[in-house]
C-alpha cells in the first residue's frame, strides 16, 4: 500500500514536471524578446564620467545590441560573464567600479531602462540607445 | 546540575551544532562559488534539502548566513532580495514534505524548483518594474530555469543518497 502510494507520487511528479516543462517552453515562445528586420539605423550615445555625450550612428543587420556594439566603429566595451549575461564594466576606456566608486554603465532603449542583458536585448530600425556612466546614491 | 536533553529545542543550538551549522553555511557557499563557472548547475538545492531534512529548522540558519555571505561576496543588489526568500521557499516545501523516502521524488521536486527559480527570482521586479518587466525579466531566462530544472533532477538523483547519508551521520554524532 505504502509502495503503491509512493510509485503514484512518483509518477504524479512526473506528469507535473513534464506539464510545468511544456508550459515553460510555451511561455519562453511568448515572453521571449524578439528582433525584427534587417538594414537597420540605430543610434547610440554614450555618456561618461563628465557627462560629456559620444553619438555613434550603425547601419546594421544585427539581431541585439551586442552584436550592434561590435559592429560600431570607434566604440569599445568590455565586461564580465556572470549569473546574468555579460556585466559590462568598460565603455570606451573608462572603468565603472561599483565596488570602488558605486559606479556601473546603464544601458537605455528609446529613453526607458533596458530590460534584457546586451545579449538578449533586441533591435529595431530606429532604436536609440544610451550608454550611461552612473553612480549610485 | 541538570542538562537540558539537547534534542528537544527546534532552535536551541549546542556547540557543536553551531561548528556543523557554520560549516555547513561555508560549504554551500563554496560550492556554490566553485560552480558558479556552470550556467545554472548547481548543488545549492540539493543541500537544502538535504540540510532541511536533518537539521529541521535550524536550515533557516544556514539559509541566511549563506544569503548574507552572498552579499558580502557579490554585493547587495537586487537579486539579493531573492536569496533572503527563494531557499526558504525551498525549505518549507521540503519540511512540509519530510516525510518522503523516495530519492526520485527529491530529483522531481528539486527539479520543480530549478524550473520555477526564475520566476521566483522576477519577483521583485513586479514592485519595481510592473508586470510587463517582471514576464519580459522571466521570459529571457526561461532557457537557463529548463537548464536549471534538469541539472537539479540529476544532481540530486545521484547525489541524494550519499550527501544524505554522509551529512546525517556527521550531525548525529554531534548531538
Amino acid at each position: 500500500m505504502v509502495k503503491n502510494d509512493s510509485k503514484k507520487h512518483i509518477i504524479i511528479g512526473l506528469v507535473v514536471l513534464l506539464v510545468i516543462l511544456a508550459g515553460l517552453l510555451f511561455a519562453y515562445t511568448t515572453f521571449k524578446p524578439s528582433p525584427s528586420g534587417d538594414n537597420k539605423t540605430v543610434a547610440i550615445t554614450v555618456v561618461d564620467s563628465n557627462a560629456k555625450e559620444k553619438n555613434y550612428t550603425v547601419k546594421t543587420d544585427a539581431k541585439y545590441l551586442q552584436q550592434v556594439l561590435e559592429d560600431t566603429e570607434g566604440l569599445t566595451y568590455k565586461g564580465t560573464e556572470g549569473d546574468y549575461g555579460l556585466m559590462i564594466t568598460e565603455v570606451n576606456g573608462e572603468t565603472a567600479d561599483f565596488n570602488k566608486d558605486k559606479a556601473y554603465w546603464s544601458f537605455y532603449i528609446n529613453g526607458e531602462y533596458c530590460s534584457y542583458g546586451i545579449a538578449e536585448q533586441p533591435v529595431a530600425d530606429g532604436d536609440k540607445f544610451k550608454i550611461v556612466y552612473e553612480v549610485q546614491e | 546540575m541538570k542538562f537540558k536533553s539537547k534534542e528537544k529545542s527546534t532552535t536551541h543550538l549546542t556547540v557543536r551544532e553551531l561548528t556543523i551549522l557554520s560549516l555547513s553555511a561555508a560549504l554551500l557557499f563554496v560550492l556554490q562559488v566553485a560552480l558558479g563557472f556552470l550556467p545554472n548547475i548547481e548543488i545549492t538545492s540539493l543541500l537544502i534539502i538535504i540540510f532541511t531534512l536533518v537539521y529541521r529548522f535550524k536550515t533557516l540558519y544556514i539559509i541566511y548566513t549563506f544569503a548574507l555571505l552572498e552579499g558580502l561576496f557579490y554585493g547587495f543588489g537586487i537579486w539579493w532580495l531573492m536569496y533572503l526568500y527563494v531557499w526558504t521557499i525551498l525549505f518549507a516545501i521540503v519540511y512540509l514534505l519530510r516525510k518522503n523516502k523516495s530519492v526520485l521524488l527529491w530529483a522531481i521536486i528539486s527539479s520543480l524548483f530549478g524550473f520555477a527559480f526564475g520566476f521566483l527570482c522576477a519577483m521583485p521586479y513586479l514592485f519595481i518594474g510592473g508586470a510587463g518587466a517582471m514576464l519580459a525579466w522571466w521570459g529571457a531566462g526561461i532557457p537557463y530555469d529548463i537548464v536549471h530544472g534538469i541539472g537539479n533532477f540529476f544532481v540530486a538523483l545521484f547525489l541524494f543518497k550519499p550527501l544524505y547519508s554522509l551529512i546525517r551521520h556527521i550531525y548525529s554524532k554531534a548531538l
